[in-house]
């Protein structure tokens, strides 16, 4: 079994406070949103599942310890699994993109005539490009699918979070500096997790 | 004898610089060792990277002997033991090294090709040594060779369809070495973005040569980028450069590495932007000499 403590990167002298935070972090990097669309997506859902098995651990054995309320539990996985919606004649080939066939969605994809190539044919094709890790050329399709379908949550989505990166979300030139003083989006994203965890249908 | 992926030297300790060189300095020896004394000019930064990242996937211990050196005949230097990493990088990086200069060879006029018929003359037999020892390598480093040239000759050219040959073949290398099939997935698609970074590092950093000499480059074909002026294609370039790295990064977290984090963590997180800057200081005006 391995040593929930070193899962989550602290010492067993850490506090409360230290142990949350550091959660917080690991669950920022795992977070399946962080990885929705990439082909390792269930490889960062394990290891999401371990950094939250770990917390649990560690809480579970402080209240028990100290025989205080619990402080709260991880954020469980909602279950991102994979492009889900859409009409019937794509979901083939959603189905495709998420078993990682991607060859044979792309060929399925590209057989569809040129008049039918809505919003939902872009999104499907930025996908399969993501998948490859043509990712300048998926944000072309994204975009193109937000912008012949602008309500729609799941190429907003996309869309958004390609866009996050390459404004240097995840790394890179403008990152955000760790001592910025502010609301900065890991702020934002992290206060969202922590309400989610304490207020998604257990204590409110 | 270069190469791009160069750590950031400010943030690295000093122990960790050693190691770094001591890898470098193995993948020398190491080169001479498998492909005679020549073969050292297949050397560069980007395969001591490769090198030294495939020993942090693993628990052994590492092991150092003092060397001499061409570049310090007086003073004798620390360098990695021989081992199979950089066995495989070295094997790697001669055959890559070959295909370049039959590239040169075929791309050239005559007077144009002699320099790479000569260099030839160092390449050819490791290369073939690594067709017979290792022929998955050669045949997807040949593969992906053939499939650039295709791509450079298409009427319709992308920047990710340009950089999918040397991606594919970084992605090959890095799942080469896996352990198992999960390993074996993260390895397969950090390799891919770290193919790909090498890729628009080397594209960017020619971009005013080729565009002079009316050579491919996909920042001239690509119609996203074709017809923006310098400082736009530079902001653009940045943002391509971020969504890369971001997915490196993606995959970079999954892995378990199990010695060498620091130093890692520098190349990837603070050395590839720091070194990206210097290449984009060229949409500035500024040139740089090409060192660590």
């Amino acid at each position: 079994m391995t040593d929930p403590y070193k899962v989550l990167g602290v010492g067993r002298d850490a506090t409360d406070e230290e142990i949350k935070t550091a959660y917080r972090n690991l669950a920022k990097k795992y977070h399946p949103d962080a990885y929705q669309g990439n082909p390792l997506a269930d490889l960062a859902a394990s290891k999401m599942q371990e950094i939250n098995e770990a917390y649990d651990q560690i809480m579970e054995q402080r209240r028990n310890a100290s025989r205080q309320n619990s402080t709260g539990s991880s954020y469980t996985n909602q279950g991102y699994g994979g492009y889900q919606g859409g009409s019937s004649s794509f979901n083939d080939i959603r189905r495709l993109i998420n078993s990682g066939r991607i060859v044979e969605a792309d060929e399925l994809l590209n057989g569809v005539p040129e008049a039918s190539r809505g919003a939902e044919w872009n999104f499907l094709k930025g996908s399969i490009l993501y998948s490859k890790g043509w990712v300048d050329d998926a944000l072309r399709y994204y975009r193109t699918a937000v912008e012949m379908d602008p309500g729609n949550r799941e190429y907003k989505a996309a869309f958004d979070r390609l866009t996050y990166q390459r404004s240097g979300g995840m790394g890179g030139f403008g990152a955000q500096n760790n001592n910025q003083v502010g609301c900065t989006m890991c702020d934002m994203c992290s206060a969202l997790m922590c309400m989610d965890c304490l207020c998604g249908g257990r204590m409110c | 004898m270069f190469g791009y992926i160069v750590p950031f030297k400010p943030e690295l300790k000093i122990k960790d610089f050693e190691t770094y060189k001591s890898v470098y300095c193995g993948l020398c020896h190491q080169l001479s060792k498998s492909f005679g004394p020549f073969s050292r000019l297949f050397l560069s930064y980007d395969f001591a990277f490769m090198s030294l990242f495939f020993m942090s996937l693993n628990d052994a211990t590492p092991c150092f002997e003092k060397k001499r050196c061409i570049s310090s005949p007086f003073r004798k230097k620390c360098c990695m033991c021989s081992g199979p990493e950089l066995e495989y990088c070295a094997a790697s990086a001669a055959t890559l090294v070959d295909f370049k200069n039959q590239d040169g060879v075929a791309d050239s006029g005559f007077f144009g090709a002699l320099p790479y018929r000569f260099l030839r003359l160092i390449t050819k037999r490791p290369a073939k040594s690594v067709q017979r020892t290792r022929p998955e390598l050669y045949e997807t480093v040949e593969h992906n060779i053939h499939l650039q040239a295709q791509v450079e000759a298409s009427p319709e050219v992308t920047f990710d369809m340009a950089a999918e040959p040397t991606a594919a073949i970084v992605s090959f290398l890095a799942a080469d070495r896996a352990r198992d099939e999960d390993e074996r997935r993260i390895l397969a698609r950090f390799g891919y973005f770290l193919g790909r970074l090498i890729y628009m590092f080397d594209a960017a950093d020619d971009y005013f040569k080729d565009k002079k000499k009316s050579r491919f480059n996909p920042y001239l074909r690509d119609p996203q980028y074709c017809t923006l002026m310098p400082k736009q294609l530079s902001q653009r370039l940045k943002e391509s450069f971020n969504g890369t790295i971001a997915e490196l990064i993606a995959a970079y977290q999954l892995l378990t590495i199990r010695k060498n984090k620091e130093i890692l963590d520098n190349f990837i997180f603070l050395g590839f932007k720091s070194r990206f800057t210097q290449v984009l200081n060229q949409f500035e005006g500024e040139q740089h000499d090409g060192s660590i």
